[in-house]
């Protein structure tokens, strides 16, 4: 295996695990309550930016972590006001065009660089590539692990159960005495937290950061990790990232070592749309199906 | 000084049109504490529209709704329910992809969990709440013949057992008043009849039904009270056997005279 291949697959373990915490994020928000978020790359880029422009102030890493966190969830509270009174439908659009608003003010407006991006130190300063990437893989699956555990946390408690019922019927659930718009509001602060965190990540690691890195085929990306992975399912959405970026990756790792005719990343496209059509045929609860929220024990067992 | 109101329910002159079709028009009615009342009246008479208005699923164009003596016609639905009003959908509207036991779960008040912090920071409070919750959430499946489903996804269930957990879902929120749309539409007559009897058992707990009905034969054994409403308005209200005693009802409800019992019991 040469050296740069190995470079190449390191980098994608730490994108799996970067992307892992995006894919998490929209699966509190659409996996287990239903609410369809076509922006998720904006507050992945509201993450990303905090975090850029606190640490090019030389801002301690820590802090600017938990700085992206509030600014992304403060920024899902914003869209959150108009867009989560609206129907399912309106609510993918509102949420799709806020990403694109997003991105063209920061583009025009001049914000951390405008269109040129902005440029961070990376936090570890070693000497070779691979510990870089190594300490990086480390750091994303820290941050994985821990959302994961959040995110799991509150799937299998009673919170996680009305989130689902939620989902399910919305009015059912209002009629049982939840106030859905609250939990509905809630549920997106805490999906744009993390995805800011994701967003945070991304932008330490990438080193820079433009305009152009916060494409919606992003949001579309980390939406093909949940459908594949199984939406309601955390680990299941952990293992959709890892194959879209193994699909992703590869793609253009093929493109530096074989020649074909077409380029390879090009075909990707085509392969995704297939692969998305096929999955929503043949199995459109996923890889992994949801898992049930578990009950207590019953003390005595049921008779059947 | 407060004084209780002995009405558990005052419904004043409600109106509700659905752009210029008048689907209650005028409708007042009153609900004493501990009492089963029936509504009857012909498909389309706007029973179905005035009980989503109490219950906040609509907004009443004119009138006023109090209940235990306070105004709740500005409530959204979650909160009439915790004032204490439940309803069950004419057409069950379960949470199709969650379990038979999480349905239930889902209606059981006061859970700490139901909170985001409390569902972080009180694990081991909301782990025993859910302990006593799961017990009445059993029983009430049990006293419903659901037990052998607890753990079934609720879209599985046929259309009568979708309706039984309807009804299990509402008596698991423990109402105050419970608004029933048709309980027995769909389920067979020996079932419907077991239905009645528990619901009248938990009368007899301290809950207040206002229940709409289309068999006749449950009605006269089991509701204290009977309302006939014939397009959006009361026009009968009376004791079962006065009700079913009167040519008015017939009138309106069969289109024909009161010929016997094998109409009234259909």
């Amino acid at each position: 295996m040469t050296y740069g291949l190995l470079m190449n697959l390191l980098d994608m373990v730490v994108m799996i695990g970067i992307y892992s915490i995006a894919a998490i994020s929209l699966n509190l928000e659409y996996g287990f309550t239903g609410l369809s978020n076509f922006g998720k790359v904006a507050f992945f880029m509201v993450g990303a930016y905090t975090y850029a422009i606190l640490a090019q102030a030389g801002v301690n890493f820590g802090v600017c972590m938990v700085a992206s966190a509030v600014s992304a969830a403060a920024f899902g509270f914003l869209v959150s006001l108009p867009a989560l009174r609206l129907r399912e439908d309106y609510l993918a659009i509102v949420t799709l065009t806020s990403g694109e608003i997003l991105r063209t003010i920061i583009q025009n407006q001049g914000i951390g660089g405008g269109y040129n991006g902005i440029s961070i130190t990376q936090i570890f300063h070693f000497q070779t590539l691979m510990a870089i990437r190594l300490a990086n893989i480390g750091l994303a699956f820290a941050f994985l692990g821990i959302c994961f555990i959040f995110s799991q946390l509150v799937a299998n408690s009673p919170y996680g159960r009305i989130m689902r019922a939620i989902r399910e019927d919305q009015t059912a659930a209002q009629s049982y005495g939840k106030n859905i718009q609250r939990y509905k509001s809630q549920v997106f602060i805490m999906g744009s937290a993390i995805a800011g965190i994701g967003g945070a990540l991304f932008a330490q690691y990438s080193a820079h950061i433009e305009p152009g890195s916060f494409l919606p085929f992003l949001t579309f990306t980390i939406w093909m990790m949940v459908m594949l992975g199984g939406p309601g399912n955390n680990l299941g959405v952990i293992l959709g990232a890892a194959v879209v970026q193994i699909f992703q990756k590869s793609a253009a790792i093929l493109k530096d070592y074989v020649h074909l005719p077409v380029d390879p990343i090009n075909v990707q496209y085509i392969l995704f749309g297939i692969l998305i059509i096929l999955v929503l045929f043949y199995r459109p609860s996923g890889l992994l199906k949801e898992s049930p929220v578990k009950p207590p024990k019953l003390k005595e067992p049921v008779n059947v | 000084m407060s004084k209780i109101d002995p009405m558990i329910l005052r419904v004043r002159d409600v109106v509700k049109n659905y752009g210029g079709l008048c689907a209650v028009a005028g409708a007042s009615l009153d609900i004493p504490r501990r009492t089963t009342i029936a509504l009857v009246g012909p498909n389309g008479c706007g029973k179905t529209s005035l009980l989503k208005t109490i219950f906040g699923l609509q907004r009443a164009d004119e009138g006023s709704i109090y209940f235990e003596g306070e105004s709740i016609d500005e409530l959204q639905p979650n909160e009439v329910f915790d004032r204490g009003i439940v309803h069950a959908f004419q057409f069950p509207r379960l949470f199709n992809q969650m379990s038979v036991l999480d349905n239930m779960l889902i209606a059981a008040r006061g859970n700490r969990g139901d909170r985001f912090a409390g569902s972080l920071f009180s694990r081991k409070k909301w782990r025993e709440q859910e302990e006593t919750m799961l017990q009445k959430a059993t029983d009430t499946l049990k006293l419903m013949d659901l037990t052998r489903l607890t753990n079934e996804p609720a879209g599985s269930l046929s259309g009568g057992q979708k309706k039984l957990l309807e009804i299990s879902r509402a008596i698991m929120a423990e109402p105050k008043l419970l608004l029933l749309d048709e309980p027995a539409a769909g389920v067979n007559p020996v079932l419907a009849k077991k239905i009645f009897e528990k619901i009248e058992m938990f009368r007899h707990g301290g809950m207040s039904l206002l229940i709409i009905e289309h068999r006749m034969e449950l009605v006269m054994e089991f509701a204290n009270w009977v309302y006939v409403m014939d397009r959006g308005k009361i026009v009968l209200e009376g004791r079962p056997a006065e009700v079913a005693a009167s040519p008015l009802f017939y009138e309106i409800y069969i289109g024909g005279e009161p010929g016997g019992t094998d109409i009234c019991v259909s």
